[in-house]
């Protein structure tokens, strides 16, 4: 059929297509970094791990992705929707090793491999964007590697939470946002778009970067103005459209989700598993004054120079009209503030590691003062040294850090820690229900407020019943009747108030419910992970509960 | 001959070729792809296996449907979400190929060299039964730059269109542009007319124009430049726009796609190097690749998309030149429906005929040409049409929940249904708005974001189309021109709304 002329010319012309001219050590080398970087991080997340130094957020995601593979109602949207799902969908691939390597769920595993990628990830979005900025390699390797080594940064890098991977994903939404301003191509502000949409999908907080990008487009927009207002401002709605869409639809798609399979839109904020209820039920509520005291000292610890370097880099940036600079600081500046001000009011919990964009805002945004040559990167370097040295100080205080504090001893001494998420009475309840003789037919009831501790040791997940099984309304209302023999409690205290089995059956910790029997008792260090599990020896409902003595009183302290 | 201002009639002036060479002209204009290769040709809609693969999925399924409902629901519906999410992906694909580095002819011409060396430029141009643009083609097309002496235009009218030719006897026919009756004869199709037209073409490089077209001046020049950059180049599509593109939502949303279309998802698929369905004109094609490639199909009613298809198939090129043609877009739902459900039937056509030899399609196009093929060509018509449906499937499944619907998608499927509900929907309004964005023109953001609405007319054109290609395969269904009364510009004969 075809013709001789036609086939010689249409072979010329597929041999017209070149290659794109990237050389080998254009590939190489940055590979080379990222799994060196993500294998640094990954070993310090290995070594947190043996000493015990995990924290309870990552595990619970681990524990989630688990439910969603070998749980007893395997389905996606045991996933949840308190915390944002991407990184729990990327550990799904790595909690399906658990049967070889079953420390990744086991020891959070799966978390820290997450984790330490995305740290890799975020340090070469911070090289690139220097790069892409002109700056000689000295500077970008002190912007990227401030962030690199920062003991903030690295301790969220390798414990698998979502610190590392909000922050890489704010990096290219700068990064792609930056160079909008300099190309005013339609097809990077749809690719910082992207990444926002993304970032929503790991933290809330990202729509607060949204906003500070519209305000960042509007302003560049409209000082930048070329046309008449009229068609300057089409412009504008136009490139905002653009920008917020892809988080609009990450916002509806998670909302709308949300709403369907648990009749809650925002659960991350409304839920009983949401901050808004943990702050209410752990009475952590401080007084503003006392959380801007501490915030305030946390923020000079990791930028000791902060006093000194916001109008610094403002002046700048104002005097040089670095486009590009603002684009980074509207992105992650926006969420700095937010985060500053949302502990300062107290509606949020005073967290050490909701500041970690101070790192990259100190070390990248120093890309400010390149215009000082030299006398710049002293300073920057001055500046990331000492917020380094504070840091570290920081880190080991109980008072200031307490979350961290845990993952600093291990650093520092090499000590295994006190076991503050309560694992080692999680593994000893979980040994103790598969060594019971019922089998595999004799299911556990439990809520994954605390419960998720068990999960994480458990090598049976399937014989738990937990709240994102889709009949654990059926189950919890008549569990003898469903296959539960044992119920998993908590005290009522604290966020305890919240466990499911507490609010169905009150009383049912101090063992007022009857058909009930105390089986086991597990008393960890703390009084969190105090477990009792008892036996189910017949049918029970909230109304079968006894009314004498201690009981009484029991029941009526409850909400 | 009706009374005119000046030259009344001058066309006429020129004679007809003779007799015998009409004649022939026209056995070749009707014939000549039907007899050397009737397997590339839509003279027949089906074939004889393709007929009996259609009717056994068709018994399948209804066998399926009675005998074990779930089952075969589960399945049609998994085959359909499947289609949709590789259909979604792949125009992804082109999209982001596209934004990367579009494949566009921008270079101006003005090196003296090349210029001395224009070559003879043909221009079809059919008309039928459309008096009342007959007038604005003169100042369209006379405002193309390019040398008077090397052009070659040939208007091209039926012979028994008594009101066009009328019109033509009150207007003052330029030089340039000589009149060819076409003889009256089935098909009645514009590729008939073309390929008639093409027995006496004369230039080297040859285009179509529609008789209201408004192609910009350089657009000639710009081609050229762009065949002799490229010599594995056979055609170049340029931009099809609008220029009453304010008239209302209707043509509002008909603007966008184009910007779509022409500014992403052609340049894309020709960055890509897969076959490009062209435009109804403004397609600029080496006359001997034309030739080689057997003319147009006169038997189908998208000849354009379909030799785009056939000159891939022969190993050439096509490219995307950043030229525009300005058209009149549809500005009546009606109209417009007949307009889509004759561009739907045509895609069905065509992509049935190209997978008629599944094996002689892959060898000359390769896996990812075929694919193209049928995800440009065949899957384009077959989503619209049963888009509603999904919708509509959708909405149902969320807000009823009917009892017992879960079972009939499992997990995958249903993943895979939910991502192309949410993230499809929400992906193709997007990338319009980003079209819009692109092309600097913020008047169509709100065309943009309801654009959805505009899926319904497309559902009514591809159902439509589906029902004709089964009755009617080879009908033109005329698309009424001359509806821009008052916009944009007075055109210049009497025009009917």
């Amino acid at each position: 059929m075809t013709s001789a002329v036609g086939a010689a010319v249409g072979r010329a012309g597929r041999r017209t297509r070149v290659a794109r001219p990237r050389s080998v050590t254009g590939l190489v080398v940055p590979a080379a970094a990222f799994v060196a970087l993500a294998g640094c991080y990954g070993l310090i997340g290995a070594d947190f791990a043996a000493h015990g130094a995990i924290v309870g957020d990552a595990l619970s995601r681990v524990v989630d992705a688990q439910s969603v593979l070998f749980g007893r109602d395997p389905h996606l949207a045991a996933i949840g929707f308190v915390f944002g799902p991407l990184p729990t969908l990327l550990e799904l691939p790595l909690v399906a090793l658990r049967g070889p390597l079953p420390a990744m769920v086991t020891a959070g595993g799966a978390g820290i491999v997450m984790s330490s990628c995305f740290a890799a990830a975020a340090v070469w979005q911070a090289y690139r964007f220097a790069r892409e900025r002109d700056a000689e390699l000295a500077w970008s390797l002190l912007a990227a590697g401030g962030l690199a080594v920062n003991p903030l940064f690295v301790i969220y890098a390798a414990n698998g939470m979502s610190e590392s991977p909000f922050v890489c994903v704010l990096l290219a939404a700068a990064r792609r946002l930056a160079r909008w301003s300099e190309q005013r191509r339609a097809s990077e502000l749809v690719a910082a778009g992207c990444w926002l949409g993304v970032g929503y999908l790991i933290r809330y907080e990202a729509v607060i970067a949204g906003a500070g990008a519209v305000v960042f487009v509007g302003l560049l927009s409209s000082v930048r103005r070329s046309s008449a207002w009229r068609r300057e401002l089409g412009a504008i709605a136009t490139d905002v459209g653009l920008l917020l869409g892809p988080l609009l639809l990450s916002f509806a798609v998670f909302a709308g989700l949300s709403w369907w399979l648990t009749g809650d839109a925002m659960a991350q904020f409304n839920s009983e598993y949401g901050n808004a209820a943990i702050i209410a039920a752990s009475g952590t509520l401080s007084v503003p004054a006392t959380n801007a005291a501490l915030v305030t000292h946390q923020l000079f610890a990791l930028a000791p120079a902060a006093g000194v370097l916001v109008p610094l880099y403002a002046g700048v940036l104002l005097g040089r009209r670095d486009w590009a600079m603002a684009a980074f600081f509207a992105v992650l500046g926006s969420v700095g503030s937010f985060e500053i001000l949302s502990m300062t009011a107290g509606t949020t919990f005073v967290f050490l590691r909701y500041l970690i964009v101070v790192v990259p805002l100190v070390s990248v945004g120093g890309l400010v003062l390149r215009p000082w040559g030299r006398l710049g990167l002293a300073i920057l370097a001055a500046c990331i040294l000492t917020g380094m040295l504070g840091t570290w100080r920081l880190l080991a205080s109980d008072h200031y850090a307490p979350q961290e504090a845990p993952f600093m001893e291990t650093l520092r001494t090499g000590d295994p820690v006190p076991d503050a998420s309560g694992l080692t009475s999680a593994r000893e309840v979980a040994d103790w229900l598969e060594s019971q003789p019922l089998g595999p037919r004799a299911l556990t009831l439990t809520d994954s407020v605390f419960g998720f501790t068990v999960l994480s040791q458990t090598t049976h997940p399937d014989r738990f019943v937990i709240p994102s099984d889709r009949d654990y309304d059926v189950v919890i209302d008549r569990p003898y009747q469903s296959g539960v023999r044992y119920l998993l409690t908590v005290p009522p205290v604290g966020r305890g108030l919240l466990d499911a089995i507490n609010r169905y059956y009150p009383g049912m910790f101090a063992g007022c419910v009857t058909n009930t029997r105390l089986a086991m008792v597990a008393d960890g260090d703390g009084n969190p992970s105090q477990w009792r599990v008892y036996e189910l020896l017949g049918p029970i409902s909230p109304a079968t509960a006894r009314r004498v003595g201690p009981c009484r009183e029991a029941r009526d302290r409850l909400p | 001959v009706t009374g005119g201002e000046q030259t009344t009639g001058a066309w006429r002036a020129r004679p007809q070729p003779p007799e015998s060479d009409r004649a022939a002209a026209l056995d070749a204009a009707v014939g000549r792809l039907r007899d050397a290769s009737p397997e590339l040709s839509a003279s027949v809609v089906l074939v004889r296996w393709q007929a009996a693969v259609l009717a056994g999925l068709a018994f399948a399924a209804t066998v399926g449907l009675l005998l074990a409902t779930a089952i075969t629901a589960t399945v049609l519906a998994g085959g359909l979400i499947a289609l949709y999410v590789v259909a979604l992906v792949d125009r992804g694909s082109v999209v982001a190929r596209s934004l990367g580095q579009g494949r566009v002819h921008t270079a101006p011409i003005d090196e003296p060299e090349l210029a001395a060396r224009l070559p003879t430029y043909t221009i079809l141009v059919p008309v039928y039964d459309e008096p009342e643009v007959i007038g604005r083609l003169v100042s369209g097309l006379g405002a193309l730059d390019y040398p008077p002496e090397l052009l070659d235009a040939i208007l091209l009218v039926e012979e028994d269109d008594q009101r066009t030719i009328a019109a033509l006897d009150r207007l003052a026919v330029p030089d340039w542009l000589r009149v060819l009756l076409v003889p009256a004869s089935e098909p009645r199709t514009k590729p008939k007319a073309c390929n008639y037209g093409l027995e006496f073409a004369v230039g080297e490089l040859l285009t179509i124009y529609d008789a209201e077209d408004r192609p910009e001046p350089n657009q000639l020049r710009l081609a050229v430049a762009a065949f002799s950059a490229e010599p594995e180049t056979a055609c170049v599509q340029a931009r099809l726009d609008f220029y009453n593109d304010r008239q209302n939502l209707l043509t509002r949303w008909f603007t966008v796609e184009y910007l779509f279309w022409f500014q992403f998802f052609l340049p894309g698929l020709a960055a890509a190097g897969r076959p490009v369905p062209l435009g109804g004109t403004s397609q600029h094609i080496r006359i001997d690749a034309l030739r080689d490639a057997g003319g147009w199909d006169p038997f189908n009613v998208t000849e354009d998309a379909d030799l785009g298809i056939r000159l891939a198939r022969r190993g050439w090129r096509v490219g995307v030149i950043d030229s525009a043609t300005y058209e009149e877009a549809n500005s009546d739902p009606i109209n417009w429906v007949r307009q889509r459900s004759r561009w739907y039937k045509g895609y069905l056509h065509t992509w049935l005929v190209h997978s008629r030899a599944p094996r002689q399609l892959v060898r000359d196009l390769g896996w990812r040409g075929a694919g193209s093929v049928l995800l440009t060509i065949g899957a384009t018509p077959v989503l619209a049409a049963i888009n509603q449906l999904t919708w509509m499937c959708t909405l149902v499944f969320v807000l009823g929940a009917p009892h017992g619907a879960a079972r009939l998608f499992p997990a995958p499927v249903f993943y895979a249904g939910t991502f192309c509900a949410l993230f499809g929907n929400t992906a193709v309004v997007y990338v319009v708005l980003l079209s819009v964005r692109i092309s600097r023109r913020y008047y169509l953001a709100t065309a943009a974001l309801s654009y959805p609405a505009y899926w319904l007319l497309m559902a009514v054109a591809a159902i439509k189309a589906v029902w004709q290609l089964w009755l009617r395969p080879s009908f033109w269904e005329k698309t009424a021109h001359g509806l821009t009364a008052g916009v944009a510009e007075p055109p210049a004969g009497e025009a009917t709304a």
